[in-house]
């Protein structure tokens, strides 16, 4: 089992990659010199204080890290997200500049530990972009589901939100499975073939993965997996609408509350444009054939130079990315019926890697096409 | 299965079914001699059934069809998953038609394309696996049958629940007499759905052949919403599309029951005012002598619930009361409550005690078994395409008494037409949009 | 007020005029101040009534009538029990009528004289209490009203859950909208039942004024028993017969009077015992955009009546109920138990895989007490001159949903257009020969009451 104690560092510490790719680091962002340490107040009982440093010098307010904290009061066998309300200070939840950071985790009944020294504590950050409140031009047509915008016409006009700027990779859902661990949860039959799936399964259900798959995005999950990672990490899906946002960019990119910056191209089919994804001999997304460079998955990120007006990456092409909605006109209400899945993918005919193509999934599907990335926003996650 | 000489094989052993019995066995687990097939239509039951046949090791999808491209991509990753073949992706469902290494047809179009696709199928020496419904229209249904017989070819409807062993065994309890004498069926399909979004019309997006989508129905303007499958042109409906399962059970619980005499409908658009031709809330009453079967449809009705799939696979029987999708036959010793997929029976006797129950599984796998067998023996399959007929008229039915006026018509099974409402004989058949003629003589 | 001076209560309780009005009509200033009745009647179903109406020491019971004199005994009886007094016997109920004395007649004969009897009754400036199902025909519910409003009668009928406060929550919950949008009730009457049993011709008893028992409908040979239920001519069908508390509930509940069109299916399935009337009827009205379905069979053993539920928390097995109500809303889903059954409300939404009951309103009655109800609204009226719940009207156009179906059967199960201004169907001799029953001279029921 992890022998880690309490200063473990998560992220980057962790990371070899060996792929001949250079883009950004696109894992959990590195945290590092996590101290934790325990305070006796007079009134509000003990408090708990985290510090750690976060030095990446791209998180801006445009492009924050969302940085969570999960515990484990019996020497990390199990563990639990720290709700973002009982928390403190400059260092938790949306943080928007790189630095020193404390986070204090006030006295209630849970921070009352008998003895620190049997707690473990680890801090992760994702790279996420601020997509501005704002009105946008929806071309999809909703199809419906959870999201009760969808009853009267689209929802073109979203409240501030929060996207994963990459899609969630191998070694975050590695992190994930090695620390929920326990009897093989998260995993699942089609993950059993590595080469397939990029994680090798050992005794005692530990995970690695497989050398060099670090940064392609993760496969062979499932709606529920995805949403239960994300449950992990206080995430959850994108709906559709806040999906097709990100790519084709609000009216204002700087949101209607300031309309400084109109979008120059608020109907733009692809996050750059409306340039097919491989025309004039250039290669924008990863799509079906090899032509792009990518036989199969890329590693997030490979096509950031055609990212979305926010530089959110790979929205088009690589894997297609499971929503939060459901897809309702269908036969199946009352079932645990079809999700929306969003993005095309590495099989799909260019066309298919636009803003608006969806395709219907069962929830339990896994498949070698579908990732998914996380999202923050005021809408509630389930 | 590809070579030529297996089709001419089949062909001159139909007489001698014993030997061609041992011989196809022989040969059906052979490694490459698995029995061909190609996808027409790759929405979520089309990508289903990919999967599917492509899990077999018996059977190997060389063709997935779409007149939309940016379909392909689902159902071609699970295809690929499970058969270590690519398979051919391809607009024209023609090319399937064409390549005579083709075993079957799976068909899973909307329903304007099931009857054609299937007959052209046929006609191309192929068998057939249909979608219900199975037809679009009466007339077409009719032709559909003389297809398949003419051209000697096994054609399976989606039907799935005759495959499995619980159904058989309710229509063995009823035929033994145990619920007495069967004076009543009701079949319900009380659904939850929604106002359709209207769009606007919208260019014809690249990578669609819009025009072979709309085959035998009018092009109108590119719409990208799902509004069709609530226009006649191009559907017979929400309601029968999920019902027809209901009432194919219905008829096969009662000896497979062929023609209502009569059929009286009462509903009409209600609750969901979008705009849409066919109704949400559909109340037919067929008479059949002694017999009277209720349909009770409607798609506003959030406390009934369908069978979640939890209980299709396993020992549990769904919520009876708030059962979308229920049958309940009353006899005059016994009552049963019947669910279709997986859903079980359960039999109630005067004294209110539970007289009989069986639990029951979905059958998707069965009735592919079934498919499979019928293929090698040439035998006519469990929901064979007169099955899928006789089934899909019900709703033909019920939404031709709405078009005209609610009125009760009497049917004459013989011409299969009205005898009491020329109007009404208007609706039994569809005009086709050329090229995509159904022929007279198929 | 059952401790009040019947005058002093009036006074009390209404402007004069009204009471003027009232006192002038009513012709007897009774012993006491009692409402004074007469009963016409006299079998089980008027025997129960007795029994309920002698709880009250508001009333008087002065006449027990029955063409049949040996049926005074146990009638009689009841009143002793209750009252302490002996009433009268009369054979000829048009002796009730002719008696000032008397406020009001309570009919509880067979239905062929339900509507002739409240007619005249009318006429002679009687109230009425008269027993479902209201008439053999729509032109006879018809001639009821028409005589009631002619004769400022209060003409109540025995649907009597329309009295029970539980209903009233339940029509007030649909009427709120907290259902949805209604569009498909259904009203059942599925049970068992045994064939009807034919004795052989035999001597009219003495003691029975057999033409008289015959009244209006035709006085073929005596035979004992219950035969004549077979016949159109005495009877609407055990169906119909109990359905119209059903068919009135619903109307109540959902507020509806004339239905575009009616459809029945069914017909004599089960029975090979000579009955007329359908052992099995299915019948669709339309009434725009609403469908009521009425389910009924005599063959299903499966299915029970409700019995009384001494738990208060427990409703009836709604699958296996057979006098059920069901109403479908958009949201909701109601399940009505006539006679006691109380109501439920189930909904479900798209998160919850299951519906659950989200109200439950147990009918929370004592044994009997909807029909003590029922006598204290229509008591009431007859001092206060309201109209009572259950009054003619209501009744006729429920019964009329009752004979739609019939005729439909009677004409193939056709599907029938009905005009309700009229009261007739549209272009359809055939059908509209139905719309009247046959009389027996003298027993007319006359074109003008």
């Amino acid at each position: 089992m992890m022998l880690y104690r309490v200063l473990m560092s998560m992220g980057i510490a962790v990371m070899c990659c060996r792929c001949s790719y250079s883009g950004p680091p696109s894992k959990w962002l590195e945290i590092s010199n996590v101290k934790v340490r325990q305070e006796q107040t007079e009134l509000g009982g003990p408090k708990i204080i985290i510090e750690y440093d976060i030095k990446d010098p791209n998180i801006s307010s445009a492009s924050p890290a969302y940085v969570f904290v999960r515990y484990s009061k019996d020497f990390g066998s199990n563990w639990q997200l720290v709700p973002m309300g009982s928390l403190e200070g400059n260092g938790f939840d949306i943080v928007a500049r790189p630095g020193h950071k404390q986070v204090v985790w006030w006295g209630t009944g849970q921070t009352s530990f008998v003895d620190l020294s049997q707690v473990e504590v680890r801090v992760r950050g994702i790279r996420m972009v601020r997509i501005p409140a704002g009105k946008f031009v929806r071309k999809s047509l909703p199809a419906g589901g959870r999201d009760e915008s969808k009853n009267a016409k689209p929802n073109s006009d979203l409240a501030l939100f929060y996207i994963a700027k990459y899609e969630t990779t191998i070694s975050m859902y590695t992190n994930y499975l090695n620390e929920i661990g326990g009897e093989g949860a998260g995993w699942n039959q089609r993950m059993t073939d590595s080469d397939r799936c990029g994680i090798i399964r050992h005794n005692n259900y530990t995970y690695s993965v497989q050398p060099g798959r670090e940064n392609y995005p993760i496969t062979y999950i499932s709606w529920y997996d995805a949403t239960n990672f994300l449950q992990w990490c206080g995430l959850r899906l994108p709906t559709e609408a806040e999906w097709e946002k990100a790519v084709r960019g609000g009216n204002y990119l700087d949101g209607d509350e300031a309309k400084k910056h109109p979008n120059p191209m608020p109907e733009r089919r692809y996050p750059w444009g409306d340039k097919a994804p491989n025309a004039d001999g250039v290669y924008r997304c990863n799509y079906d054939g090899q032509d792009d460079g990518f036989a199969n998955t890329a590693p997030v990120g490979s096509f950031d130079k055609f990212s979305s007006p926010y530089g959110v990456c790979d929205l088009a092409g690589n894997v297609a990315e499971w929503s939060l909605d459901w897809y309702s006109t269908s036969y199946h209400a009352g079932l645990d019926g079809f999700r929306m899945v969003r993005g095309g993918s590495w099989m799909a005919v260019p066309a298919a890697c636009d803003a608006i193509t969806g395709a219907t999934q069962l929830p339990l599907k896994e498949s070698s096409i579908m990732g998914f990335r996380g999202a923050k926003g005021l809408r509630r996650s389930r | 299965m590809k070579s030529l000489n297996r089709r001419e094989f089949m062909k001159g052993s139909i007489g001698t079914a014993a030997t061609f019995a041992a011989l196809s066995q022989g040969k059906a687990y052979a490694a490459n001699n698995k029995v061909v097939m190609g996808v027409m239509g790759l929405g979520g039951r089309g990508t289903f059934l990919a999967e599917k046949f492509a899990q077999r090791p018996d059977t190997e999808i060389a063709y997935l069809c779409d007149a939309n491209t940016r379909r392909f991509a689902r159902a071609r990753e699970a295809v690929e998953e499970a058969q270590n073949r690519k398979p051919k992706l391809v607009q024209d469902f023609r090319r399937i038609l064409d390549d005579r290494n083709v075993d079957v047809l799976i068909n899973a179009t909307p329903d304007h394309w099931h009857g054609l696709g299937t007959i052209m199928a046929c006609q191309a020496g192929k068998d057939v696996f249909v979608e219900k419904p199975l037809a679009h229209n009466i007339w077409e249904g009719r032709k559909m049958v003389e297809a398949a017989r003419k051209y000697k070819r096994v054609v399976q409807v989606g039907m799935q629940s005759r495959s499995a062993p619980y159904v058989h065994k309710a229509r063995q309890y009823i035929q033994s007499g145990k619920l007495g004498d069967v004076y009543l069926v009701r079949v319900f399909n009380m659904m939850q759905h929604r106002m359709q979004k209207d769009s606007p019309g919208q260019p014809v997006p690249e990578g669609f052949d819009y025009d072979m989508w709309c085959g035998p129905a009018p092009k109108r303007p590119y719409n990208p919403s799902r509004r069709w499958i609530n226009q006649w042109e191009y559907s017979c409906g929400p309601i029968a599309g999920d019902a027809v399962h209901q009432l194919d059970l219905a008829r096969y619980l009662i000896n497979d029951i062929p023609y209502p005499k009569t059929v009286s409908h009462a509903g009409g658009v209600n609750s969901l005012r979008d705009g849409r031709e066919i109704p949400d809330t559909q109340l037919a009453t067929f008479e059949y002598g002694r017999l009277t079967l209720l349909m009770e449809a409607a798609l506003w009705t959030p406390y009934m619930k369908k069978t979640p799939s939890g209980i299709r696979e396993s020992d549990q029987f769904p919520n009876w009361p708030f059962s979308s999708t229920k049958v309940e036959i009353l006899g005059t010793e016994g009552f049963m409550y019947f669910g279709r997929h997986g859903g079980g029976w359960e039999v109630y006797n005067a004294q209110g005690e539970l007289a009989h129950s069986e639990y029951g599984r979905q059958a998707d796998k069965e009735h592919q078994d079934n498919f499979l067998d019928c293929i090698r023996t040439r035998r006519r399959p469990n929901a064979d395409v007169e099955m899928g007929h006789l089934s899909v008229l019900l709703c033909h039915l019920a939404n031709i008494s709405y078009r005209v006026g609610n009125q009760r018509l009497v049917f004459d099974p013989q011409t299969e037409s009205f005898t009491n409402c020329d109007q009404a004989n208007k609706y039994l058949k569809r005009k086709y949009r050329r090229p995509w003629v159904v022929p007279d003589k198929v | 007020m059952k401790s009040m001076n019947r005058r002093e209560f009036l006074r009390g309780s209404i402007g004069a005029a009204t009471t003027f009005t009232v006192l002038s009509q009513g012709k007897s200033l009774a012993a006491e101040n009692k409402v004074v009745l007469g009963i016409m009647g006299v079998g089980g179903r008027g025997r129960v009534l007795l029994r309920s109406l002698v709880k009250r020491p508001d009333v008087k019971i002065k006449y027990i009538c029955d063409a049949d004199t040996r049926c005074y005994g146990s009638a009689a009886e009841v009143v002793i029990e209750g009252h302490n007094y002996k009433p009268e016997f009369v054979q000829d109920f048009r002796k009730m009528l002719d008696d000032p004395e008397i406020d009001a007649i309570v009919i509880a004969t067979s239905d062929r004289w339900h509507a002739l009897g409240t007619i005249m009754a009318c006429q002679a400036g009687k109230d009425v209490y008269v027993e479902k199902p209201l008439s053999l025909s729509i032109w006879d519910g018809r001639k009821m009203v028409e005589a009631a409003r002619k004769y400022n009668r209060v003409v109540q009928v025995g649907t009597q859950t329309r009295s029970a406060p539980y209903a009233e929550k339940a029509a007030q919950y649909i009427r709120s909208g907290k259902l949805g949008d209604v569009y498909l009730a259904r009203v059942f009457l599925m049970q068992e039942s045994g064939r009807i049993q034919v004795a052989d011709v035999q001597r009219v008893p003495e003691g029975l004024d057999y033409d008289l028992w015959c009244g209006p409908s035709p006085m073929l040979p005596y035979r004992p028993g219950r035969w004549f239920w077979r016949l159109w001519d005495f009877y609407i069908g055990y169906i119909m017969a109990d359905m119209i508390h059903q068919v009135d509930l619903v109307r109540y509940l959902i507020g509806k009077e004339y239905p575009d069109t009616v459809c029945n299916a069914g017909g004599v399935y089960n029975f090979d015992d000579g009955r007329e009337q359908p052992d099995t009827q299915f019948a669709t009205f339309e009434f725009g955009k609403l469908t009521l379905l009425a389910e009924a069979s005599l063959w299903s053993p499966y299915m029970h009546r409700i019995v009384h539920l001494k738990d208060k928390t427990k409703f009836p097995d709604w699958p296996f109920c057979a006098t059920k109500v069901e109403i479908c809303g958009t949201k909701g889903f109601m399940c009505f138990g006539r006679h006691g059954g109380g109501w439920q409300v189930f909904e479900g939404d798209r998160s919850i895989r299951q519906s659950r009951a989200v109200v439950s309103e147990p009918a929370a009655l004592k044994f009997g007490s909807i029909i003590d109800e029922h006598f204290e609204d229509f008591i009431s009226c007859i001092r206060t001159r309201r109209r009572p719940k259950a009054d003619i009207e209501e009744a006729h156009l429920s019964m009329l949903l009752c004979h739609l179906a019939n005729i439909s059967y009677r004409v193939g199960n056709r599907k029938l257009k009905f005009n309700g201004a009229t009261e007739r169907f549209v272009n359809d001799t055939e059908a509209n020969k139905y719309l009247k029953a046959n009389y027996r001279k003298p027993w007319i029921v006359p074109e003008k009451v």
